[in-house]
């Protein structure tokens, strides 16, 4: 009977704890939002009364973002810049940052987008909360007036190639953060081993030139396997390498050769002989040690058994300056070496790896674009949203570089995804010229031949479902060299034609003739 | 009992075939432990053993980085299990009392209801438009313990629970002149604390292990459940390892938890509810119901 | 014997029905209230699969778009493979769980109070491990390279498999995981129905001499029956849903291994992870559902014919 007392008083005990719970935090946010333009509005009274134009009301703003989860001090940070805002441009907002983290933001904005909830801004890509698919929902504004009417500096800072790839059937629907476009594919290799077999790195053109090396290696080495592959595959990492680009996703079937100057598109696995090529070459160095026998069920890119030693040699999709720290510390510290396996080469797929769009059911998306216009133009916005305030979330050292502390409550390290990239502060250890190198990269890469064009998928999309399903299945073995290609690609072929491949093929060609004969 | 000797030979092979199935469960967890214990390029490098492989802190010590959060998570998911299961376990056993009690009209309908909610649900979109729109209990601790507080699998788990009290006791309640409720409360409650024991053990596991409503509903750092603060440290590597070339963004993951971490998340998730369990044992003493009966 | 004993009990026929009755109302309305709040209400969404969302005119103003969004699934080539193994494994879990899980409980009823408790705690702590960690615990026992598994074998003079290339392995793979993870939670049911069972039977029975294990048989055995008939009522209702993330993680995502490992639910996620198109997903959830409804409700029919008490509703 007293056990059930207890259960009984607990229970209602919790039930009025939650009640409290939900109402403290609910009035604490309406309280809160309300204090915070009442201080802004208070402390920046005395300078705008100089101004004499009326801020307006308080316009909140909300911003879905990625990253590693919430921060802790964001509040501080969005109020600091709603003083800014205020101040300096007579803007009166309340920024309401909703940051989630990569794993979730996909699943979470679809609750977001398909629920209708009001929100303003949100973080799209081609690989996470897919920027094509919310578009074809109807989940984003058309920007082509916006960016002309509220967002002229923006509209301005970028060429018009790059607003070109960010085009759906016409339409700018996201505004690219400004940073490294292009790809270029790359082998690192541990500088220790380039040294005592005398590699010459300046004759190694392909991948196919390292077997030598790795077999001497290999030799030497019996538990090292030298090229390392992992679960992630290694398509993404070298199609520039094996001679194509990707018009909806690295492994779907429908690709345009980088080096061709027609507009035929090739299915992949049937009609690009280096792709096969690349197949064999992987079976042969499974079998010789060359790749783990098990490397497509490696998880984490192998970053722990390079970091081991256990492999000397890496490939990466997109060279960049100050890449050669994040490479020297996958290697555990120790010395690396680059190779280009590839030109520099722009196309759409790397124009939309950062975007942020404004949503359709946002109430003042004019403000919004505003916003957004002041984030990519203003360099103290910008740093205010990339560090947080100086001497509380971050201190600069001697070379005015940014010292951040994860246990100062605000270190998002997204600068990428909020904005333009050339306008942010540095961090320590990333060399003075950086963006400088960045900059020279974006304008002197190869641009591709269908740069702007974008696939819209929406007439084909269960023979993507089924293509997709068999991709998996196939293409994994295949490229870590774990089944012979000579068997298993025309199995592979068979079923993806079987899946519905030519039918997305043939769409494909159909919607680039078209684009062509209206852009070319 | 009197036991023969074959009884006897019998209950020692079925003690030691129960010691091979004790270690078939828990031998994975020392690797788990060794492996939280390692240093991780050792670890890569030679693989897992039952003994630490170069004994190492550091991933206990990336993931405790930031202690405040932690510890925060672990108010939040420690408050929220035990109200969750305070109200849930009441609601449940009384719900599932109604339903057991075939004399009452409704009960197969009451019990339908449940199965069909089972089975169908309207899909996530429409539950989290009723969540954050209607019942307004986005970013409060009220969503984390609102989707578990009745669910299919406890009431109909508890329904069986409670389908074998003798029907003598309730109609001696009944002649005493005890309404309903008081003879749940007084008589149903008390002979059928293993029942409430186990399931209420289900709930408060249900409620520990949960991060898909953090997820879902709750956007402030502050009310993160500990589950989904660390499902965040653990998948957000993961995602960024495979997904990032897909875009040209290159974050730097090398400094990021791999192996030994998902170990020591994974101990530090556990760890309390392992404590927490043989408290709940003490509820599953035998033949309770003769007691009450008797009395 | 034993039906000699037992009590009538709630759950028993040939009671007074179908009366009104106030106070178990009342008693049921905080269950009502959520059941309906939040599982009910959001039923309006079982339209999505029939929709073509668009964002800005909302669910119920999209067009509809007939069985458009079920077309990607039924149309593909291993939807059958998926099918069969999806119902495939869920039968041999469900009826190798439920034997298990029962001889444990009886085992444990048998034991002494400190046995129990030692037995039980190591049998639960699975239970807790999620399936990403126990993805790494069984990649490291079948790693061809460092595996502890493929270094025995290797000692002992025996070829080692590439268990992560070779379909064969994994239905037993997987079934062991799902013991090892589920065994502690089913045993725990059926040890506690046990322990709630009144002992004026097995003292009965002691007095008419049933040995160990007729007592095992004559009463413990049919005083589980009916919360084990419920349990795979309720299982049977699952049968097209698979674990997700055991199906994901365990197989380290091995194409190879997908003739025998691939199941409806990853399947589906792999053929939809680009795309994201809640109408086709929801349109996979509503087919799962229905089949799983009618299934129940044909069993629920069968074991009403036999037994009216075991009966779900």
């Amino acid at each position: 009977m007293k056990l059930l007392k207890k259960v009984a008083v607990l229970g209602l005990a919790g039930v009025l704890a939650a009640s409290t719970m939900i109402g403290c935090s609910k009035s604490s946010t309406e309280n809160g939002g309300n204090k915070e333009t009442n201080v802004t509005n208070g402390t920046s009274s005395g300078d705008t009364s100089s101004k004499e134009t009326d801020p307006g009301e308080t316009i909140p703003i909300r911003w879905y973002l990625a990253g590693s989860g919430p921060q802790a001090d964001v509040e501080a940070v969005q109020k600091e810049i709603d003083k800014y805002l205020l101040d300096t441009y007579n803007m009166n907002i309340d920024l309401q940052i909703i940051a989630s983290d990569y794993a979730s933001y996909t699943q979470k904005m679809q609750m977001v987008i398909s629920s209708g909830e009001e929100y303003d801004i949100c973080w799209t890509a081609s690989w996470n909360n897919n920027y094509y698919d919310n578009v074809n929902k109807n989940a984003f504004m058309e920007l082509d007036e916006l960016l002309v009417s509220d967002a002229p500096e923006l509209l301005e800072s970028m060429d018009t190639s790059i607003w070109e790839g960010t085009r759906v059937n016409g339409k700018i629907y996201g505004v690219p953060s400004q940073q490294i476009f292009p790809k270029q594919n790359y082998i690192v290799i541990d500088k220790a081993y380039v040294d005592k077999y005398k590699l010459d790195t300046n004759k190694v053109k392909k991948l196919s030139d390292l077997e030598d090396f790795f077999l001497q290696v290999k030799a030497d080495n019996p538990d090292i396997y030298p090229f390392a592959a992992s679960s992630n595959g290694l398509m993404g990492k070298l199609n520039l390498a094996i001679g194509y680009e990707p018009i909806a996703g690295v492994k779907l079937p429908g690709v345009i050769a980088t080096d061709g100057t027609d507009y035929k598109v090739l299915n992949q696995y049937t009609d690009l002989p280096s792709l096969k090529e690349f197949y064999d070459l992987m079976y042969k160095w499974q079998k010789e040690g060359l790749v783990r026998q098990d490397a497509a069920t490696v998880s984490d890119n192998a970053v722990p058994d390079i970091k081991a030693g256990k492999h000397i040699a890496a490939v990466n999709a997109t060279f960049k300056p100050g890449i050669e720290a994040t490479e020297q510390s996958n290697f555990g510290g120790r010395e690396v070496v680059f190779i280009m396996l590839s030109d520099s080469y722009m196309a759409t797929d790397s124009l939309v790896s950062s975007l942020n769009a404004i949503s359709r059911t946002s109430k003042h998306p004019e403000v919004a674009m505003k916003f957004l216009n002041l984030v990519n133009t203003d360099k103290t916005l910008y740093n205010l949203l990339c560090f947080g305030v100086e001497g509380v979330h971050y201190t600069l050292n001697d070379e005015g570089k940014v010292i951040s502390d994860n246990n100062k409550g605000y270190n998002p390290n997204i600068d990428w995804m909020l904005g333009n990239q050339f306008n942010g502060l540095l961090r320590e250890g990333q060399a003075d010229d950086v963006w400088e190198e960045t900059k020279e990269i974006n304008a002197s890469a190869t641009k591709s031949r269908v740069l702007g064009f974008a696939f819209d998928s929406t007439k084909v999309t269960n023979e993507i479902a089924a293509v997709n399903a068999a991709i998996d299945q196939y293409a994994l073995p295949l490229e870590t060299g774990a089944v012979d290609p000579d068997t298993v690609l025309s199995e592979f072929t068979d079923k993806l034609k079987a899946a519905g491949s030519d039918k997305i093929i043939a769409e494909m060609q159909t919607q680039l003739d078209a684009w062509v004969a209206a852009n070319k | 009992m009197i036991q023969s000797r074959k009884e006897k030979i019998a209950s020692n092979i079925i003690t030691l075939i129960f010691i091979i199935l004790a270690l078939f469960c828990v031998v994975p967890i020392f690797y788990i432990l060794a492996a939280s214990l390692s240093d991780e390029i050792t670890l890569s490098r030679e693989g897992y053993s039952l003994l630490p492989r170069g004994f190492s802190l550091e991933a206990f010590r990336f993931v405790l980085e930031s202690p405040k959060a932690i510890l925060n998570a672990y108010a939040v998911t420690i408050f929220v299990t035990i109200v969750g299961t305070v109200v849930s376990l009441l609601f449940t056993a009384m719900f599932a009392y109604v339903i057991a009690r075939k004399d009452f009209s409704l009960s197969r309908i009451f019990s339908f209801m449940v199965f069909f909610s089972m089975l169908f649900n309207g899909g996530l979109v429409p539950t989290y438009i009723m969540m954050t729109q209607y019942y307004n209990v986005k970013d409060t601790v009220l969503a984390l313990i609102i989707p578990y507080i009745i669910m299919p699998w406890h009431v109909f788990l508890m329904k069986g629970f409670l389908a074998d009290i003798p029907v003598s006791l309730i109609e001696a309640a009944k002649i005493d002149g005890a309404s309903e409720i008081k003879t749940f409360f007084k008589i149903v409650l008390p002979i059928t604390k293993p029942a409430l024991a186990t399931v209420g053990l289900f709930i408060a596991f249900t409620y520990w292990n949960d991060w898909y409503q953090s997820m879902l509903y709750i956007d402030k750092a502050l009310l993160n459940s500990l589950q989904f603060y660390l499902y965040r440290i653990m998948n957000n590597i993961q995602y960024l390892s495979s997904s990032m070339m897909a875009g040209n963004i290159s974050i730097d993951t090398s400094s990021m938890p791999s192996e030994t971490a998902r170990m020591v998340l994974c101990v530090l998730a556990a760890g309390p509810m392992l404590v927490i369990f043989p408290f709940f044992q003490k509820y599953f003493v035998k033949g309770l119901t003769v007691g009450a009966v008797k009395g | 014997m034993a039906s000699k004993i037992k009590k009538p009990v709630l759950a028993s026929k040939g009671r007074k029905k179908n009366r009104m009755n106030w106070g178990l109302f009342l008693l049921a309305i905080p269950g009502l209230f959520f059941l309906v709040g939040y599982y009910y209400i959001p039923l309006f969404g079982l339209i999505i699969p029939f929709k073509k969302m668009d964002v800005a005119k909302g669910i119920f103003r999209s067009d509809w778009c007939g069985f458009d969004n079920f077309k990607f699934f039924f149309q593909s080539p291993d939807v059958w493979t998926v099918t069969r193994n999806t119902i495939g494994l869920n039968v041999l879990f469900i009826v190798i769980t439920l034997t298990v899980s029962v001889l444990v409980a009886l085992g444990l009823y048998e034991m002494s109070k400190k046995k129990v408790k030692l037995f039980q705690t190591c049998f639960f702590v699975p239970y807790f491990i999620s399936w990403v960690v126990a993805s790494y615990i069984v990649y490291a026992l079948l790693s061809p390279d460092l595996g502890v598994i493929p270094n025995i074998l290797e000692k002992l003079g025996m070829s080692v498999p590439n268990f992560y290339n070779e379909p064969k392995y994994w239905t037993a793979i997987l079934i062991l995981s799902y013991i090892w993870k589920h065994v502690g939670y089913n045993a725990l049911i059926f040890y506690a129905t046990l322990v709630g069972m009144d002992s004026a039977l097995h003292e009965a029975a002691a007095i008419d001499g049933a040995s160990k294990f007729q007592r095992i048989k004559y009463i413990c055995l049919p005083y589980l029956m009916p919360i084990i008939v419920l349990m795979g009522v309720l299982m049977i209702g699952k049968i097209f849903y698979a674990d997700f993330g055991m199906f994901y993680f365990l197989p380290r995502n091995s194409g190879t291994l997908y003739p025998v490992t691939d199941v409806i639910d990853t399947y589906v996620f792999r053929m939809l992870r680009v795309m994201g198109n809640i109408g086709m997903s929801s349109a996979v959830g509503l087919y799962q559902s229905a089949v799983g409804f009618i299934l129940v409700l044909i069993t629920n029919m069968i074991v009403k014919k036999r037994n009216e008490d075991y009966a779900l509703f």
